[in-house]
């Protein structure tokens, strides 16, 4: 009776350690070793592993992240069929037979944190838009030493990141841009030829843009409705603070101090200049509409009935299709973002849509042809262009502006003047990967934006969070 | 040859071990899931909550009490708890007004209109929340929100207030979607209890003279106490885990956006878990979480007596 018992309590433990093992993460690492750039991953060495797929296998790779739907959608304003992300899976099978791609998109909602999930737990080989998390991915920088030559034909070679915490002070290449963004300054001509100012242009600063819009906030001449000069949009933290990074990147103010170990990296929202940013953008946000900070307000641009005169934004081409379809292409213009100050160009944030390797991810040459692929393929830049994103690819975008797109050379130009080791998530004016950065200046300056602190309070409460920050890495 | 010891209470142990194992054999699946389900990720999370963690699983060292030492210090953190609190208190107002509803359900006489009643309050209860929330983004605007514009009618000049956007305003806001969602639950606890009580006990207090008031001062409200320390309990656990609302009406982030107003423990977890993933701060904030959690819980019941 005590073996079946034995056995029985044997048994139990056995599963239960059996499907605890399941939960378990991975070994230990060693403190650091994250940190330390892996080398190219030979076939060799993957064959040492047992990975590499025989001669009739198929490779199999897993691209997990942030994607349009799976399958075909309608445009419900254009009215136009947009292709699912199955194309990527249908052109690049057809052309590497041996590789089969396992292809999961999830929504943009929480995505890093489900990324990092997938990612850490060896479900992932390429991760899309995932540059920025930097525990989790390869440094490139062996990848694009010993095949980079393709990063030529590229608008934004690398998406940069400091994914060293211990050599903090040092970019590194952790993604590939597939498509690239430029931030720019939609504005409706209507409204301000109602209010007879001047469309912006390449000269415009922020005292400008803010003059502008306090000009046409108010009740239209023409029209008798009322009208907005300026919108941010107030839903997203994102943009909450990059209401004021644009203003500090576009005048040169200095708010990061790197050091060589991110912990002692610090930030200076409470300088003299730092102030004047956040009193400057106080002024922008009463030129807002009413719900703003509730992400409402624009949802007529782009339309007949927009009150809104201007917006700095990224989605330049949904708003493109949106006019387009509409008839209304000619009343609404692309402008440069406010000019830099103190170098040449405009302070725009270039962003992107773009892949990385992940750290665990099996067949990581693969992987980069994989990526090479997708930055190069001019059918998945007609893809990508199709569902709202600018391809990052320069022959791409030359058939693209011989189509006579209004935003083209505002776009070729501000890229062009963008340096090439340049990200605005790691940069002068603001480091994203301190922290929650957005989150911190979001609740300051919707805090500031409501009316519940001056713009003192709100550079000492973002500081405060930063310097607590700081505090919980030491 | 020595006394025998005792086979007849060892076959009888024997057969009680038999018996014993066709429940353990039912028990089994239950503990194995709750084995893995549960405690081992729970001892895991402590076990996390004293080292330093950046990606999950993988401990790079040992900070002993740092974590615990980094929480407490952080007045965020400390403004969490603070959020938490005031939210789950404020939310147990939906226990006074889910009571004085069921108290007119019951009045009703006849049976179906009282069940009409009954599912029309507790429908909202399986709404789903994000459904609710997003109904409520456009009831509670600022401009044009039909709160505001009911009120604006009702004085006769503009009201935009910020139920949603301004930091001093949105736990009142986030108050009245919890109060909407969870009303029916607390109606139907409640008329639960308001059915129980015997009818009798209402005779003899009307033979005596006792007004409808004091009956209901008298009779109602004493007997409905354990209604309410079970609703009340519920109620605080509840609001110690509320996210998916205020994750959303911060605009899909933890921060609790404006001003950090709507950030609770649980979302200053979720920050440090995968915004900013350092999961031995977001360990050691779900340990000083249940913490809390217990500690109010075993008060709560020592004052109630019910233990």
């Amino acid at each position: 009776m005590r073996k079946h018992i034995k056995a029985t309590l044997a048994l139990s433990l056995a599963a239960a350690l059996l499907l605890g093992g399941c939960g378990s993460g991975s070994a230990p690492a060693e403190s650091g070793q994250d940190n330390e750039p892996a080398a190219v991953t030979t076939a060799a060495d993957e064959a040492a592993r047992g990975e590499t797929a025989s001669s009739d296998e198929k490779i199999v790779l897993r691209i997990v992240g942030p994607m349009e739907s799976e399958s075909d959608t309608t445009n419900p304003i254009t009215k136009k069929t947009l292709r699912g992300y199955y194309v990527i899976k249908e052109l690049y099978e057809a052309e590497h037979p041996n590789v089969e791609l396992e292809l999961t998109g999830i929504p943009w909602d929480s995505w890093q944190a489900k990324l990092t999930t997938a990612a850490a737990g060896n479900q992932v080989d390429i991760v899309v838009h995932g540059a920025s998390l930097v525990d989790v991915v390869e440094d490139l920088t062996p990848y694009v030493e010993k095949d980079g030559d393709f990063l030529d034909e590229l608008l934004l070679k690398y998406s940069y990141r400091r994914a060293d915490k211990s050599n903090y002070t040092q970019l590194v290449p952790t993604g590939i841009p597939i498509s690239a963004a430029a931030t720019t300054l939609l504005y409706d001509k209507k409204i301000f030829d109602d209010y007879g100012v001047e469309y912006p242009d390449e000269t415009w600063t922020w005292e400008d843009v803010l003059e502008a819009a306090q000009k046409m906030t108010g009740t239209d001449p023409v029209t008798g409705e009322e009208t907005y000069g300026y919108y941010i949009d107030g839903s997203s933290s994102d943009w909450i603070g990059r209401s004021l990074t644009g203003y500090y990147f576009s005048k040169g103010t200095t708010i990061m101090e790197y050091a060589d170990v991110q912990m002692e990296t610090k930030v200076n929202y409470t300088s003299p200049e730092a102030l004047e940013g956040f009193e400057f953008v106080n002024e922008l946000a009463k030129t807002c509409p009413k719900g703003f900070l509730e992400g409402r307000g624009a949802e007529n641009f782009g339309t007949e009935s927009n009150n809104i005169a201007m917006w700095y934004t990224q989605d330049m081409v949904n708003i493109y299709y949106k006019t387009e379809s509409l008839g209304l292409t000619d009343r609404y213009g692309y402008g440069y973002s406010p000019v830099l100050e103190t170098t040449d160009g405009w302070a725009n944030f270039t962003g992107d849509w773009n892949m990385a390797i992940a750290k665990n991810a099996n067949h990581k040459e693969e992987c980069w042809e994989f990526i090479k692929w997708m930055a190069t393929n001019q059918d998945i830049a007609d893809w990508c262009w199709e569902i709202g994103k600018i391809p990052n690819n320069r022959e791409a975008i030359e058939r693209l502006t011989a189509e006579g797109i209004p935003f083209a050379d505002m776009f070729l130009n501000t890229l062009a003047a963008t340096p090439d080791e340049f990200t605005i998530f790691a940069s002068d004016y603001m480091d994203s990967f301190l922290g929650s950065s957005n989150a911190f200046l979001a609740n300051g300056l919707s805090a500031m934006f409501a009316g519940d602190m001056t713009p003192e309070e709100a550079a000492e409460s973002i500081q405060e969070a930063f310097e607590e920050q700081a505090a919980s890495y030491q | 040859m020595g006394k025998r010891s005792g086979p007849g209470k060892r076959g009888k142990a024997i057969y009680k071990w038999k018996k014993s194992l066709v429940w353990l054999s039912f028990l089994l699946p239950t503990f194995v899931c709750l084995l893995v389900l549960t405690y081992i990720p729970t001892f895991k999370a402590v076990n996390f909550s004293f080292h330093e963690v950046s990606v999950i699983g993988e401990i790079q060292r040992s900070v002993g009490l740092q974590n615990y030492k980094v929480m407490l210090s952080s007045s965020s953190f400390r403004k969490a708890i603070g959020n938490t609190l005031m939210l789950a208190v404020m939310s147990l107002s939906a226990i006074p007004v889910g009571f004085v509803i069921a108290c007119g359900v019951n009045s009703v006489i006849n049976k179906k209109a009282q069940t009409i009643f009954r599912l029309g309050f507790y429908m909202p209860n399986i709404i789903t929340g994000v459904s609710i929330v997003l109904i409520f983004q456009y009831i509670l605007q600022v401009d044009n929100g039909l709160i505001n514009l009911a009120l604006s009618n009702l004085l006769g000049r503009k009201i935009e207030i910020g139920w949603l956007s301004d930091p001093s305003l949105t736990k009142v806001g986030a108050t009245i979607i919890q109060v909407w969602t969870t009303l029916g639950y607390n109606m139907l606890i409640c008329l639960a209890g308001l059915q129980s009580i015997p009818t009798e006990l209402y005779e003899a207090a009307m033979m005596d003279g006792g007004g409808a008031l004091h009956r209901w001062r008298y009779i109602t409200i004493p007997l409905m106490r354990n209604n309410f320390i079970f609703l009340f309990i519920t109620g605080i656990i509840n609001g110690f885990s509320r996210f998916t609302d205020l994750y959303i009406l911060s605009g899909n982030s933890s921060s609790g956006k404006p001003a950090g107003s709507l950030q609770t423990i649980l979302m200053y977890i979720y920050q440090y878990s995968f915004e900013n993933p350092s999961y031995g701060l977001s360990c050691a904030g779900a340990v000083i979480l249940f913490v809390i959690v217990f500690t109010i819980t075993s008060i709560n019941l020592k004052v109630t007596k019910t233990i």
